[in-house]
């Protein structure tokens, strides 16, 4: 019987499955015990393609395996893509191991981005939880370099401890602008720590911003999330104002693998940036 | 600007009714603490029910072996202190300042007194007590799930 | 049209035909028994399809019989097998990546040109089935280009199925029985009152007429093209309705959480079944293997069912670890988003996943039952919580 496997077969090139060579130029430690590291990477040919704040790469570790993981630089740097990884399973355990000058695979952007022009005259109110301060990230980057593009912004950040904050140095700076307020609040606080312990949820029902006239853009884990989203709800910021960062199991990134459907969203294709309105009924339904 | 105006300022007090708000003001008088001055110490008899208007008040465990370990922290608008209103009346934690901190303290046998002669003031404050303790336990719950993975 | 339109084939101009499409250079695959099945495979000749050969099935049961001396080739409805597997294979090389002495990473594509394959024997589902998968897989900014290279490259022979099958429904799905458009050639067997068999040939594209007109086969007289109408009204007269699609989009995302789901937990062996044997599920993993100095790697993209535990792996666990929450997420992907993301219902009742379970569970008696519960409660949290912080 005929095979239908040609082994001598020509390929046939298959550019969106495929990814391309990046360089690691630069690695840092985000926190103390190196669980979260940030990677500044080069293509090793061609040009940085351009990406919006929220999107994300598909990175791959030689025979190990592929993750998605956003994009946490400045959209409008354009001479590398920085990316803030924790260590939590088998590949992104294997990428906390490599070094400077090792080269990984690269495929994207894709996804959604935040909708910076839905809160262009407004207040702009971030949430980030944990790692979800990367994401968002290339917003306050934006923010930073657009002082006039919203009215105020508030930054405010949940993170379990002082150890596990995020981008130190960058924290530090954005308080110093007049039009940013910074607020952060760990699970557990430590020795040295002066600063609010309890939940997020408490930022954002005591955040300066006028509800009636603020977009609220969150990201961190989904419990979180929810009760940011009630906390936001309360103060009076309706449904259509918020938006949200879901996270799904992705692995092709171009929504033909199936596995990071949240009901009616492919997330890697209409999210993973979603209106809450749009998703409100899909919430809290269990193991969606 | 008068106590009962700073009651009706306060979001423990702001939807109380006026008259329930005269009632509590017989109770209060205002205080201020320096920087890591306690409000209340673990064990000792709980008397006063404190209202933050300014500063920033850290609630913890205290014992040596605990070490600096701050459970919450609180600030202007919230409430301080239920253990008042529950016997045995005997704190639970340690609250201390961490700036300057301004707060309306309200005696607590003045409270209870004023609560068991109106019942009015009694449902205004034992309603308010619940929505503080469910947020607390809310909170510590969220805080003891390691959201952040 | 240029070409011819219809014609009557006997055995040898089936054969006929075989040959023409083999001589262009196409495999062809089509059914042929085996393992007490009959499933789709590659076909050296008109002598490898299943005659006589016919099938009964019924919820989690599919029973093979010969009638010795039957002439007839597709007296059978669909097998467990799809023409998925050959547009969308179950294993498929996308890369290859080796480490280079210069310390950087080549990757280099192992996706291989596709064979010219002819489709030998797809009914009027499949057919619907595949111009589903055209739009899941094949259009779009990110379509599958591998996808499309096999599917540009097919000759499509349709059969129209001579009789309705034990659990299929493609009647209230809107998917047949009759083959309208989708293939080339459509095949419609007639078995005339001396017991001979022969097929009425209709072309359905430029190739399919062009193909009829150079074989020059017999002209259809007026008394086949009625012998085979005859067939098509008796095969829409069996067909039973099973399952009406009205209003299951809007029905399952009203209960997504009704409490029906839970009977699935200790019926359902999550074995995934239905989904190696539908049509238009599509879901794949993606495997990476390295050798063993990690200096060469490959890609390779494999069929994935989300009944799968893994499937809706996060860092902090599966997503879905119930088994009913897996049966409810395919099936209200297949009946109810499937609509909000490819505009059509997923489902073209081809009953494989009805017959094809080994517990039997039967979706249009499971639509049958939610449709009978109670409509849920308005929702409890859209009431105020008071202002309780």
């Amino acid at each position: 019987m005929d095979s239908l496997e040609d082994p001598n077969a020509m390929p046939v090139p298959d550019d969106v499955l495929m990814p391309a060579p990046w360089r690691i130029v630069s690695r840092r430690d985000e926190t103390s015990d190196g669980s979260v590291f940030t990677w500044q990477l080069q293509p090793e040919a061609g040009e940085v393609p351009p990406f919006r704040p929220g999107q994300f790469n598909m990175l791959y570790v030689l025979g190990v395996g592929e993750v998605p993981i956003s994009i946490s630089g400045d959209p409008e740097e354009s001479g590398s893509v920085m990316h803030t990884l924790r260590a939590v399973g088998r590949v992104t355990r294997a990428m906390q191991t490599l070094r400077e000058g090792e080269v990984v695979g690269m495929r994207g952007p894709f996804g959604t981005a935040w909708p910076l022009e839905a809160a262009f005259g407004r207040d702009l109110v971030l949430v980030a939880g944990g790692i979800g301060l990367a994401p968002l990230r290339p917003v306050v980057c934006y923010a930073m370099r657009h002082r006039e593009a919203f009215r105020r912004v508030f930054l405010l950040i949940g993170c379990r401890d002082p150890a596990s904050e995020l981008f130190r140095d960058d924290v530090i700076a954005w308080s110093r602008r007049p039009h940013l307020v910074v607020e952060v609040i760990v699970d557990r606080g430590g020795p040295a720590w002066r600063g609010h312990v309890g939940v997020v949820p408490k930022l954002v029902q005591r955040g300066g911003f006028d509800p009636a006239d603020a977009v609220a853009f969150l990201c961190g884990p989904e419990a979180m999330m929810r009760y940011a989203v009630l906390a936001l709800q309360r103060r009076g910021v309706s449904e259509d104002r918020i938006h949200i960062s879901m996270e799904r199991n992705m692995q092709c990134g171009v929504g033909t693998c199936g596995h990071c459907q949240w009901g009616r969203y492919i997330l890697c294709r209409d999210g993973p940036v979603l209106r809450f309105d749009r998703v409100a009924d899909l919430f809290d339904v269990r193991e969606l | 600007m008068d106590i009962p105006e700073r009651l009706a300022r306060h979001p423990f007090c702001a939807d109380m009714m006026p008259a329930v708000r005269e009632r509590l003001a017989a109770c209060v008088h205002e205080v201020r603490f320096g920087e890591n001055e306690y409000l209340l110490r673990q064990n000792a008899p709980a008397k006063t029910f404190y209202l933050i208007e300014a500063g920033q008040v850290e609630i913890k465990i205290a014992g040596a072996a605990t070490g600096h370990a701050p459970l919450e922290t609180l600030s202007a608008g919230e409430a301080v202190g239920w253990s008042w209103f529950l016997p045995p009346h005997r704190w639970h934690f340690d609250a201390v300042a961490r700036v300057p901190t301004q707060v309306l303290a309200l005696d607590a046998a003045c409270l209870r007194s004023a609560m068991d002669a109106d019942s009015a003031v009694g449902y205004a404050i034992t309603r308010g007590l619940l929505a503080v303790v469910a947020q607390r336990l809310k909170a510590t719950r969220m805080q003891l799930s390691d959201l952040y993975g | 049209m240029t070409g011819a339109r219809e014609a009557m084939l006997d055995r040898p101009g089936l054969e006929r035909l075989f040959e023409a499409l083999k001589a262009e250079g196409r495999t062809l695959v089509g059914p042929t028994v085996r393992d007490g099945a009959i499933i789709y495979d590659v076909l050296a000749g008109v002598a490898s399809l299943p005659q006589g050969w016919r099938d009964e099935q019924a919820p989690g049961s599919y029973r093979l019989h010969r009638q010795a001396g039957d002439p007839r080739l597709f007296d059978h409805t669909v097998g467990a097998h799809s023409w998925k597997r050959f547009l969308h294979p179950p294993r498929e090389s996308l890369f290859r990546v080796t480490r280079t002495p210069e310390g950087t990473l080549r990757f280099d594509s192992l996706t291989a040109e596709p064979r010219r394959l002819a489709l030998i024997g797809a009914r009027a589902c499949e057919l619907a089935a595949l111009a589903i998968q055209d739009r899941v897989l094949g259009t779009g900014t990110q379509a599958d280009h591998a996808y499309q290279a096999r599917r540009a490259g097919l000759f499509i022979v349709a059969v129209q199925c001579g009789r309705a099958g034990g659990t299929c429904f493609c009647a209230d799905m809107g998917t047949g029985p009759r083959a309208e458009t989708g293939f080339d050639l459509a095949l419609t067997e007639i078995l005339d009152s001396d017991g001979n068999v022969g097929w009425y040939v209709e072309s359905g594209s430029d190739q399919g007429a062009k193909l009829l007109s150079d074989l020059q086969m017999l002209p259809a007289q007026s008394a086949d093209r009625e012998a085979a109408a005859a067939v098509w009204a008796s095969t829409r007269a069996q067909m039973a309705s099973r399952m009406d699609p009205a209003g299951l989009h809007e029905l399952l995302d009203e209960k997504l959480e009704d409490p029906h789901w839970e009977t699935l937990e200790s019926r359902c062996l999550a074995c995934g079944n239905c989904t190696a044997v539908c049509p238009t599920c599509y879901c794949t993993r993606t495997v990476d293997q390295a050798d063993l100095e990690d200096a060469v790697a490959e890609r390779s993209r494999e069929w994935e069912s989300c009944f799968n535990p893994e499937f809706s792996h996060l860092p902090g666990g599966s997503v879905r670890g119930s088994v009913a929450s897996r049966y409810r997420q395919w099936l209200t992907h297949k009946l109810a988003s499937w609509h909000d993301q490819f505009d059509s219902s997923g489902c073209v009742g081809c009953g494989r996943c009805i017959s094809w379970c080994p517990v039997g569970i039967d979706i249009t008696a499971e639509i049958a039952a939610l449709r009978a519960t109670p409509a849920p409660y308005p929702d409890a949290a859209s009431e105020s919580d008071h202002g309780h912080p």
